[in-house]
């Protein structure tokens, strides 16, 4: 009965979190208002494909100073590239004369967000709310992380291999258990991802860099390399723990049902099984990779800008990133198979 | 970028050996997937249609090169696509709530002076979640229905346990999936959380910033389709064996 209890709560809390930070207008510094009402009150064409301009009057309470309601304008084109169409029951933050419109507040769908992904994983898996703790701990690790960075940016790889050895070995454990293996497991994950990034930017400088265009692509933070770096790092290390564990956990059941297996058979079977692995975790990376530049590809096809320009500027450093990744997940079968081949014959012994 | 495509291509005939040719047609063929979708949005056509038939179609192609067990390959397949759907209408939710389509004061830069064209942005960023929702989602679906099916005969009997032991690995392969969707989402946001605080942006202003928030809800969106695979798998592999 207690524990029914703490479940309500919990739930109650999750949605009052998600709910409570639509209320949060008293944290803010300007003026925030809630969309009550929306007109169009003009309509132009701007070009032939058919894009208008649309002027939206809007009228709302200001929630955070004394309820006033408030007229403003809002001006946005049809295809709403770098504007946006104000909707009823939004919330807009205005300059501090209330005159103007800012942003949208978004803060609360952030959270709801994550306090929905959160109800669904406890309603489904309820043995994964322990892992919400750590899922905190990781934001908590990335906040500081981020203060780190912007403080020394000379050392931004270091900084970030510190924050993914942290992460990959609370999740190493949590996935395998402890045991003395995880050491040999980190190592594996280590040195495919080290090998790929030393082989990747050993190549990539034979050019000096010159295919690549660090500003436009990523965020374009300096310093450029470094961060280029910690970023293909960051992407991949996830999938190669991934890759690493599966490979590591077929071949310790294996090496356990049968006693008499060689050290070169355990190895050609780890190598078996990190082959189908390879396939579909690339596409994972690639999904990703490609999905977050949809915005810039298609304004440049549709500019009918030419298909090297627009390989150059827009997404030149995520192709090498993907190739590097590629890498450092086909380096890992060879990698895990040989480490483990060893360790694992040689613990039976 | 030669040298490195050579490296790449090098290491994976090693690794690969017969296998690599699958592997490279698979990508190719994924790679003229997106190229063919991207053609299409930009020529106009009704972009939710249009992304959705082409997700189906690389989920088809990703789950049927990659899996050999024809059983957990159709019911991989079944499952990922129910999910691409929760995935379109919680896009689509997020999208009439939030307004967070196209480019923000970070990138604005990058596409100076050129105009939108047919583009519509706000389906455009439909897209763009349900296109990095499709590997997560497959790779799960698969990895949770090849466990269950590994260990299950079709002439073993049938109790419970199957959708039990379906959820055990669903609940490993989260973790993992967790992690590393984590640690991308890190890769993607941070050299942006730099420059907003180098513009002496507070905490508020970059949890309410259009790309911060569209990276942090993508990665949301695709937990939760992880998140739900788990059990959809588990149930769908129940009933096939029933079935069997």
């Amino acid at each position: 009965m207690k524990k029914k209890y703490s479940i309500i709560l919990s739930f109650a809390l999750l949605i009052a979190v998600g709910v409570g930070t639509y209320f949060d207008t008293g944290l803010y510094k300007n003026p925030i208002m809630v969309v009550q009402d929306v007109k169009q009150i003009d309509s132009i064409p701007i070009d032939e494909d058919g894009n208008r301009q649309i002027t939206q009057s809007i009228s709302g309470t200001i929630l955070n100073r004394n309820m006033k309601t408030k007229k403003v304008t809002n001006q946005y084109s049809t295809s709403q590239m770098t504007d946006f169409k104000v909707r009823k029951g939004q919330q807009l933050i205005l300059s501090s004369n209330s005159k103007t419109i800012l942003n949208i507040k978004k803060d609360y769908i952030v959270t709801s967000g994550l306090m929905f992904l959160i109800l669904l994983l406890t309603l489904i898996i309820p043995t994964l709310i322990k892992n919400i703790g750590i899922f905190t701990g990781y934001f908590l690790l990335y906040l500081a992380f981020i203060q780190l960075v912007n403080h020394n940016s000379k050392y931004v790889i270091p900084i970030s291999v510190g924050m993914i050895l942290i992460i990959l070995t609370i999740t190493a454990i949590f996935l395998f258990g402890k045991s003395k293996l995880i050491i040999y497991l980190m190592s594996s994950v280590i040195l495919s991802i080290l090998i790929a990034v030393v082989i990747g930017i050993y190549c990539l400088k034979i050019n000096n860099f010159s295919e690549i265009n660090f500003e436009f692509s990523g965020a374009g933070v300096q310093p450029y390399i470094s961060v280029f770096i910690a970023q293909v790092i960051f992407g991949v290390a996830g999938i190669i723990l991934d890759e690493v564990i599966d490979i590591t956990a077929s071949m310790k059941e294996i090496s356990e049902t049968k006693a008499d297996i060689t050290q070169r058979e355990l190895y050609s079977i780890g190598i078996k099984i990190g082959r189908d692995l390879i396939g579909p975790l690339v596409g994972i990376l690639f999904f990703i990779i490609i999905a977050n530049h949809f915005n810039e590809i298609t304004v440049y096809l549709s500019n009918n800008y030419p298909k090297k320009e627009l390989f150059q500027l827009i997404i030149s450093s995520e192709i090498a990133q993907f190739f590097i990744s590629v890498l450092g997940i086909a380096l890992a079968v060879p990698i895990t198979s040989y480490i483990f081949s060893r360790v694992l014959i040689r613990e039976d012994n | 970028m030669f040298y490195l495509l050579m490296v790449v291509l090098l290491t994976l005939v090693f690794v690969l050996q017969k296998q690599i040719f699958n592997f490279v047609f698979s990508v190719l063929l994924n790679t003229l997937l997106i190229y063919i979708l991207l053609i299409l949005i930009c020529d106009g056509f009704n972009i939710i249609i249009s992304s959705i038939i082409l997700s189906v179609a690389i989920l088809a192609i990703s789950i049927y090169l990659n899996v050999k067990n024809q059983m957990s390959a159709d019911l991989s397949f079944k499952v990922s696509t129910l999910i691409i759907i929760f995935v379109l209408l919680i896009a689509i939710l997020i999208e009439k709530t939030s307004s967070i389509q196209g480019f923000g004061l970070i990138n604005i830069d990058i596409i100076e002076g050129m105009q939108a064209g047919t583009v519509k942005f706000d389906s455009l960023l439909i897209a763009i979640i349900i296109i990095n929702a499709i590997g997560v989602v497959s790779e799960s679906s698969i990895a949770i229905s090849e466990g269950i099916f590994e260990k299950y005969q079709p002439d073993y009997i049938l109790d419970d346990k199957v959708f039990l032991s379906g959820m055990k690995i669903g609940s490993m392969i989260l973790k993992a999936q967790m992690t590393t969707l984590f640690l991308n989402l890190v890769s993607l946001l941070f050299p942006t959380t730099i420059i907003l605080l180098r513009l002496n942006y507070s905490f508020l202003e970059i949890l309410n910033d259009k790309i911060i928030v569209t990276q942090i809800m993508t990665i949301l969106i695709c937990m939760m389709a992880v998140v739900l695979t788990v059990p959809l798998t588990s149930y769908y592999c129940y009933r096939q064996i029933k079935k069997a």
